[in-house]
C-alpha cells in the first residue's frame, strides 16, 4: 500500500506540474495584454512598453516560462502586476479561509443530499417529494440559492450576518448554499448505490439470516453507498479549493475566488497562476485522499491502483 | 432519486430472472418512461414550433417596459410578461428551449462519451494506459474551467459549436473518474477475469461486459450534467464566450433573470422552470429505461 | 466540472462599473498627441480660478457649525455635525492605494479624497478647473508660458507631522516617472522639461523641476501646456514622504501609504477585505473633516451591496448603484431616497472603423447611422446611467459651450443620406462588443433600430481583454473590426482629455485611426491656451468639425447614480474624483 501511494503521489506531482504548465501557455494564447489590462487604456506606445519591460513581458516565451519555472521550484510565486505584492502574500491567507468553506460544503452537501438519497429509498412515499426539491435545487444557479438565502434569513429574518466575514456564524450561510447546490448529485448516486445494494443478493441473504436491518444498512449498503460518495468528495474538495467565486462574492467571504476571478480579467498572470497551482494542487491531493480512504472502506476497490 | 418508478418496480410474481419478453406490458412501458418521453416531446415540440410562439427579437422599448424602462409582468398581451428589451418572454423562451435543448443533448453525449471512454479504457487497460490517463483526467478537473473557457473561445467563432466544444472539454473529466471507479469495482468482482479467461478479446469484454454495468451509472448522471450544461452557458455569457445576443438561450435567459431578480423575478423564474421540466424529463427516462431492464431491476429485500 | 464548481463568475455585478467599464474612466490624455513648440500663448493667470483662503474656526464638536471655508470641490459647506464613521462598501479590492499606481475605482477613491487630497491643485467646485490646493495661488506663469512658478502653502503636513516642501514634489514625481515603477500616467508629465529622458531611463533626475527654497517651486515646460495644471490636480502627482516611503518599503506603502490627505490609513487587511481611514486633525483645512473615521470593504457582489444598503449596514456604496438596478432603484418608492443623481464626464458610443473603405469611407454614411438611432429608446434602457447624447465630448463640461446641434432621431433623414451615398439599400457590418454592462444591451437595441434603415448588423460578443487586443490591433493598420462599442470617463475637467486621446492623429486611443489635420492643429493651439474661455472656443470648433466628420456613432453621456445611506449629510460628489469625505457629516 505504500509503495501504491507513493506511486500516487509521485504522478500527482506530475499532474500539477502538468496543469501548471498548460495553464501557462495557454495564458498567451488568451486574447489580451497585461500591460494594457493593467494600466488602463489609452498610454501612450512608450508608457506601455515600459511596463512591458518591467514586467519581463518583452522577452520571448521561452524565456518567460523558464524564469516562472524557475523561480516556482524555489518557491516564488512572484509578484502581481496589477496590485505589486507578492502572490504568496495575496493568496496565503486566504487559501485557509476558502479551506474552511471548502469543508463545511463538502459536510452540507453530504448531510443534506446523502439524508435526501436516503430517505428517498427507505421511504418511497415522499421519493417523488424528494425528487422535486433535488429537481429545484438542480435547477438553480448557485447565485440565486445563495441571493435567496442571504435576503431570507440574512435581511428578513435577522438571523444570519451581512457584512461579511470569515468567523463561525459567517460560514453557515455559504456553505448551507454550497450544500444546497450539491445536495442532488450526492441524492442521486446514494440513492441509486442503496437501492443497488438493497437488491443483492448479500442483503436478500442477510436478510434471511435474520439480521436487523438497521445492522444490514450500516454493515453492508453504506459500504457500497461511501465509495462513490468519497470519490464525488474528493472532487468537490479539489474544486472548491479552486474557488467558490458566486458564494464567496455573495456572503462576502474573503476566500481566494475574486482573487482568482479578477486576476484572470486583469490578465494579472502571476496571480492566476498562483490560484492555479494551488487549485492543481488541492485537486490531486483531495483525489488521492478519497483514493486511499476508498480503498481502506471499499476493500474491492484497494488492488494496485496507477 | 427521483424514483417515481415505484409503479414500474416488478409485479411481486415476477423475479429478475424473466426475460424482458416474459415481462407484462406494464414492466415493459414502465410509466417513467412514458412520462418522461411525453415531457420531452412537448418540449421537443416547443422547440420546433418556437415561431410559432412570437418573435423572440422583437424588442418593445416603448410598449414593452414600464415608463421606466422595466419589464413588464405576465399579461394578457404578454403571458409571461418581457424582458430587459421589452422582448416576448414567451417566444424567448421557446427559441431558448429550441437552442439550450440542443446544447443539452449534444454536450452531455460528448462530454459523457467522452469521460466515459477514459475512465473504461483507464480502468480495463490498466499499466501505463491508466496512469496516463488519470494523470490527464487529473489535469482536466483541476484546470481553470475559466481559463479554458477563455482560451477555446478565443480560437473559435462564435456559435453553438463552440459553447458545446467548451462545455465537452470541460464536463468530461467527471464522468472518467467516476466510471474509473466503476470499472475497478467491477474488475473486483471477476467480470474481467472471467471474460478473459475464456478468451474473449479486450475490446469486446469493455463492450459486452463493463459497459452494461457502467451504464446505469451513466444515465444516473446523465440529465444533472446535461442541466448542469445549461446552467453553465450562462456563465459562459459572462465571459463572452456563450451564445450571442440576441439569440436567446436558456443560460442566457438566467444570467439576464440574475440581475433583474429584485424587480422581474418572472425572468429567472420562466428559465428555471423550464430547465427544471426538461431535467425532469431526462430522469424519468433515464429510469424508465433503467425499470425496464431485468437486470437492473432492483427490488429491495428490506421489502420496503 | 458541472455543479461543484463554481458556476459563474458574477460578472455583470462584480465588473462594472467597477473594473471594467468604470475603469475605462482613466484614459488618459496621450501626451503621443501633439505638442507643437514654438509661437507662445499669451501670458495670462488661469481664468476662473479664486482662491481665497479666509479661514473661520469651527465651534467645538457637537453642535450645528458652519465652516466659512474655501475648499475646493463642490460647493457649499456649511452646517455640519462632527463625528461618526462611515462605512463604505465596494466590489473589487484596490489595486494600489500608492498614488503614483493606483488606478481601479476603489483605489482611485481612497487615494484622491482620503489619504491625499489634489497635490498642488485641485478640481474646483461642481465641473471647474483646477484651483491652488497645497499651492497658495495660481502659478505664475512666464511670457512665453514656459515657465510655472508656485509658491506652497506653509504648514501644510504630512501625516507623520512633516511639513510638505518643494523637494517633495520633485522627489516624488522622480519616483512616478521612474522606469521601475511602471506607473500608467507617465504620459501626463511628458511636457515638464527632462520627464521624457527620465521615463526612458536615460537621467534619474528631473532636470525641469526645482526647488527655490522650501516653498516655491518652479516648473519648466518643453512646450506651452495647459493639462500640466489638470495633472497637478491628480493623485500620481501628489507629494510623498521619502522617509515613509523608505521605511515601508513599496509593497506596504501600497497598502498603508503615508498622505496629507483628511484621513490616514490605519489599517489595510488583504484578507479581511477590510481597510480603515481615520481622522487626521492636521487636514489643510482646519474645521474638516467632520467624520472620525472611514471603513472600506470590498469583495461583496453589487446586488448584495444595494440590500446592505437598504438594510443600514452600510452607508455608501463605492461603485453607486448598478445599471442594472438603476431604473428600479429610481422606481421604486422605498428605494429611490436613497439614490442621488450627479453629473459625470463621461459618455459611450460606437467606434466606426476602416474610415479608409467602403462603406464607412463616406461620410454620409456615418451621419446616416447617427440619424438612425433612437437615443431617447436607448436611454430607457440605460435609465439613470446614461442619458441620450448625441454629440462628441460629455453632456456638462466646465465652461463648454457647445455649437455643435447634437445628432436626433430622423430615420428618413437617414435613409435619404444612405442612398446619396450609394447605399438604398443599406449594407451588413458586424458589431463587436464586450461582454460588460453595459454594451450588450445597448448593442442588441441599437441593432435593433439600424435594421429599420436597411443596415443589418450582426453582434460579436467577447471578453474585454479580447476587444483591447482587436482594437491594438486596429491602431497598427492590420484589424477586420467594422463596429464597436466604447465609452469613457475623463480625469480632467476639459475637452482636451478626449480630444488628446481619441481625436488627434496618431493619438493613444484613437483606434480608428480617425485623421483631421484640422482638429490636430485646432488641438495643438488649444493645448498651449492658458484662457479657458479662448480654449474652449477652440474645442467647440473641434466638436463641430468631429461632429459633422461622426467618425463615431455618439450614444449616450453618462450619469451617476450614487447609493447614499439616510445616516449621510451633504453627499459631495465629482466625477472626475469621486466622494467627498471631507465635507461628509452623519
Amino acid at each position: 500500500m505504500a509503495r501504491t501511494l507513493i506511486r500516487r503521489l509521485g504522478f500527482g506531482v506530475i499532474a500539477v506540474l502538468g496543469v501548471a504548465v498548460l495553464s501557462f501557455l495557454l495564458e498567451f494564447v488568451v486574447p489580451g495584454d497585461p500591460a494594457r489590462a493593467i494600466a488602463p487604456r489609452a498610454q501612450s506606445a512608450a508608457v506601455l512598453a515600459n511596463i512591458r519591460i518591467q514586467l519581463h513581458l518583452n522577452q520571448p516565451v521561452i524565456i518567460q516560462f523558464l524564469d516562472y519555472f524557475g523561480d516556482l521550484f524555489r518557491g516564488n510565486l512572484g509578484t502581481s502586476y496589477v496590485q505589486r505584492q507578492s502572490v504568496t502574500s495575496l493568496i496565503g491567507p486566504r487559501l485557509a479561509t476558502t479551506g474552511w468553506l471548502a469543508l463545511a460544503g463538502v459536510i452540507a452537501e453530504v448531510i443534506l443530499g446523502g439524508g435526501l438519497g436516503i430517505l428517498a429509498t427507505l421511504y418511497p412515499r415522499v421519493r417523488a417529494a424528494v425528487g422535486a426539491v433535488n429537481l429545484t435545487l438542480l435547477a438553480l444557479p448557485q447565485f440565486v440559492v445563495g441571493l435567496l438565502l442571504l435576503l431570507l434569513f440574512g435581511f428578513k429574518l435577522h438571523m444570519a450576518p451581512v457584512t461579511g466575514g470569515a468567523g463561525l456564524p459567517e460560514i453557515v450561510l455559504p456553505a448551507l448554499t454550497l450544500g444546497l447546490v450539491g445536495a442532488p448529485w450526492y441524492a442521486q448516486i446514494v440513492a441509486d448505490q442503496m437501492a443497488d445494494s438493497l437488491a443483492s443478493a448479500y442483503v436478500r441473504t442477510a436478510v434471511a439470516k435474520g439480521l436487523p436491518d438497521r445492522y444490514i444498512l450500516w454493515r453492508h449498503v453504506l459500504r457500497n453507498v461511501l465509495s462513490p460518495a468519497i470519490t464525488m468528495i474528493g472532487m468537490d474538495l479539489g474544486a472548491y479549493l479552486s474557488g467558490v467565486v458566486t458564494v464567496e462574492v455573495v456572503f462576502g467571504w474573503p476566500g481566494i475566488g475574486l482573487l482568482a476571478v479578477n486576476s484572470l480579467q486583469n490578465l494579472d498572470r502571476p496571480v492566476v497562476m498562483g490560484t492555479v497551482i494551488v487549485g492543481a494542487v488541492a485537486v490531486v491531493f483531495f483525489n488521492l485522499v478519497a483514493d486511499v480512504l476508498r480503498m481502506y472502506v471499499d476493500p474491492r476497490t484497494r488492488e494496485e491502483q496507477a | 432519486m427521483a424514483q417515481t418508478a415505484a409503479p414500474a418496480a416488478p409485479a411481486p410474481a415476477e423475479t429478475a430472472t424473466d426475460t424482458v419478453r416474459t415481462r407484462s406490458r406494464r414492466a415493459r412501458w414502465p410509466a417513467a418512461l412514458i412520462a418522461g418521453a411525453i415531457l420531452l416531446a412537448v418540449f421537443a415540440g416547443i422547440a420546433i414550433a418556437a415561431p410559432a410562439f412570437g418573435n423572440p427579437l422583437q424588442q418593445n422599448l416603448l410598449t414593452g417596459l414600464t415608463h421606466t424602462g422595466l419589464p413588464l409582468g405576465l399579461s394578457r398581451a404578454h403571458p409571461l410578461g418581457t424582458d430587459l428589451l421589452g422582448r416576448s418572454e414567451l417566444a424567448r423562451l421557446a427559441f431558448g428551449i429550441r437552442t439550450s435543448m440542443i446544447v443539452a443533448i449534444v454536450s452531455n453525449v460528448t462530454s459523457i462519451a467522452v469521460g466515459a471512454a477514459v475512465g473504461l479504457a483507464a480502468g480495463f487497460f490498466r499499466g501505463p494506459v491508466e496512469a496516463v490517463l488519470m494523470r490527464v483526467t487529473d489535469v482536466g478537473l483541476a484546470l481553470p474551467y475559466t481559463l479554458a473557457a477563455l482560451v477555446i473561445a478565443g480560437l473559435m467563432t462564435a456559435g453553438l459549436t463552440r459553447v458545446i466544444v467548451i462545455i465537452t472539454a470541460l464536463f468530461w473529466a467527471y464522468p472518467a473518474r467516476l466510471v474509473y471507479g466503476e470499472v475497478l469495482r467491477l474488475r473486483h468482482r471477476g467480470f474481467v477475469e472471467s471474460a478473459e479467461a475464456i478468451g474473449a478479446p479486450g475490446v469486446s469484454i469493455a463492450g459486452r461486459h463493463l459497459l452494461p454495468h457502467v451504464f446505469p451509472l451513466l444515465v444516473t448522471y446523465s440529465p444533472l450534467n446535461a442541466a448542469s450544461a445549461v446552467v453553465f452557458e450562462a456563465t459562459l455569457s459572462y465571459l463572452g464566450a456563450g451564445i450571442n445576443p440576441p439569440t436567446a438561450s436558456l443560460g442566457n435567459m438566467i444570467s439576464d433573470g440574475q440581475t433583474a431578480i429584485s424587480y422581474a423575478p418572472h425572468l429567472l423564474l420562466v428559465p428555471a422552470v423550464a430547465i427544471l421540466l426538461i431535467t425532469m424529463s431526462f430522469l424519468l427516462i433515464g429510469e424508465g429505461l433503467k425499470a425496464r431492464n431485468p437486470d437492473l431491476a432492483r427490488v429491495s429485500w428490506l421489502g420496503r | 466540472m458541472p455543479r461543484s464548481a463554481d458556476d459563474g463568475a458574477r460578472r455583470p455585478s462584480l465588473s462594472p462599473p467597477d473594473s471594467t467599464s468604470r475603469r475605462g474612466f482613466l484614459r488618459l490624455s496621450g501626451a503621443a498627441g501633439l505638442v507643437t513648440l514654438g509661437a507662445a500663448g499669451t501670458a495670462s493667470s488661469l481664468a476662473a480660478c479664486s482662491s481665497g483662503s479666509a479661514a473661520t474656526s469651527p465651534s467645538a464638536p457637537g453642535g450645528g457649525v458652519r465652516i466659512k471655508e474655501y475648499v475646493p470641490g463642490p460647493q457649499p459647506v456649511s452646517g455640519g455635525r462632527y463625528g461618526g464613521t462611515v462605512r463604505v462598501v465596494w466590489s473589487d479590492p484596490p489595486n494600489s492605494l500608492d498614488p503614483a499606481v493606483g488606478y481601479n475605482l476603489t483605489a482611485w477613491d481612497a487615494i484622491t479624497e482620503l489619504v491625499f487630497f489634489g497635490g498642488l491643485m485641485a478640481y474646483d467646485k461642481q465641473l471647474g478647473g483646477p484651483v491652488a490646493n497645497i499651492a497658495a495661488g495660481p502659478p505664475v506663469i512666464s511670457a512665453d508660458s514656459k515657465t510655472l512658478t508656485f509658491s506652497l502653502r506653509p504648514g501644510v503636513k504630512f501625516h507623520n507631522g512633516r511639513e510638505i516642501v518643494a523637494s517633495d514634489f520633485i522627489y516624488s514625481w522622480e519616483r512616478m516617472l521612474a522606469p521601475a515603477m511602471a506607473s500608467w500616467a507617465t504620459s501626463y508629465l511628458t511636457s515638464i522639461a527632462g520627464a521624457s529622458e527620465l521615463i526612458a531611463g536615460k537621467t534619474k533626475k528631473l532636470e525641469g523641476v526645482e526647488a527655490n527654497g522650501d516653498h516655491t517651486l518652479v516648473v519648466h515646460l518643453t512646450a506651452p501646456d495647459f493639462t500640466i495644471l489638470n495633472a497637478f490636480a491628480l493623485p500620481f502627482t501628489a507629494p510623498v514622504p521619502q522617509e515613509e516611503v523608505e521605511r515601508l518599503g513599496p509593497a506596504r506603502f501600497g497598502q498603508t501609504p503615508v498622505g496629507f490627505g483628511p484621513f490616514r490609513v490605519t489599517s489595510y487587511d488583504s484578507s479581511a477585505q477590510t481597510a480603515a481611514f481615520e481622522r487626521f486633525d492636521d487636514y489643510m483645512y482646519p474645521g474638516l473633516p467632520y467624520l472620525d473615521a472611514v471603513t472600506y470593504r470590498w469583495g461583496v457582489d453589487s446586488n448584495v451591496q444595494l440590500l446592505e444598503l437598504e438594510n443600514g449596514s452600510v452607508d455608501l456604496l463605492g461603485p453607486g448603484i448598478p445599471s442594472s438596478q438603476a431604473a428600479y432603484v429610481l422606481a421604486s418608492p422605498t428605494l429611490k431616497s436613497l439614490a442621488q443623481q450627479r453629473p459625470s464626464p463621461g459618455n459611450l458610443w460606437l467606434t466606426i472603423y476602416n474610415l479608409d473603405k467602403p462603406p464607412f469611407n463616406s461620410p454620409k454614411v456615418r451621419q446616416a447611422l447617427n440619424w438612425a438611432v433612437d437615443r431617447t429608446a436607448l436611454s430607457r434602457e440605460t435609465y439613470g446611467t446614461y442619458a441620450p447624447w448625441g454629440a462628441p465630448f460629455p453632456q456638462q463640461i466646465s465652461d463648454f459651450h457647445p455649437t455643435f446641434t447634437p445628432y436626433g432621431y430622423d430615420p428618413a433623414k437617414a435613409r435619404q443620406l444612405l442612398a446619396e451615398a450609394g447605399y438604398p439599400d443599406g449594407f451588413s457590418a458586424t458589431l463587436s462588443i464586450s461582454s460588460d454592462d453595459p454594451f450588450p444591451t445597448i448593442a442588441q437595441v441599437v441593432q435593433s433600430q439600424l435594421s429599420a434603415i436597411g443596415v443589418h448588423l450582426t453582434l460579436n460578443q467577447m471578453s474585454s481583454n479580447a476587444l483591447y487586443s482587436l482594437e491594438a490591433a486596429e491602431q497598427s493598420g492590420g484589424g477586420h473590426l467594422q463596429l464597436d462599442a466604447d465609452n469613457w470617463y475623463e480625469v480632467q475637467p476639459t475637452p482636451a482629455d478626449e480630444v488628446d486621446a481619441l481625436y488627434v492623429t496618431g493619438a493613444s486611443s484613437n483606434y480608428n485611426r480617425y485623421s483631421n489635420a484640422q482638429v490636430d492643429s485646432l488641438a495643438a493651439q488649444a493645448r498651449r491656451t492658458f484662457n479657458e474661455v479662448e480654449r474652449n472656443q477652440l474645442y467647440a470648433q473641434i466638436q463641430q468639425i468631429i461632429g459633422e466628420d461622426a467618425p463615431f456613432v455618439f450614444l449616450e453621456s453618462a450619469l451617476w447614480l450614487a447609493g447614499v445611506g439616510k445616516r449621510l449629510h451633504n453627499y459631495q460628489y465629482r466625477g472626475e474624483t469621486y466622494t467627498y469625505y471631507d465635507r461628509l457629516w452623519v
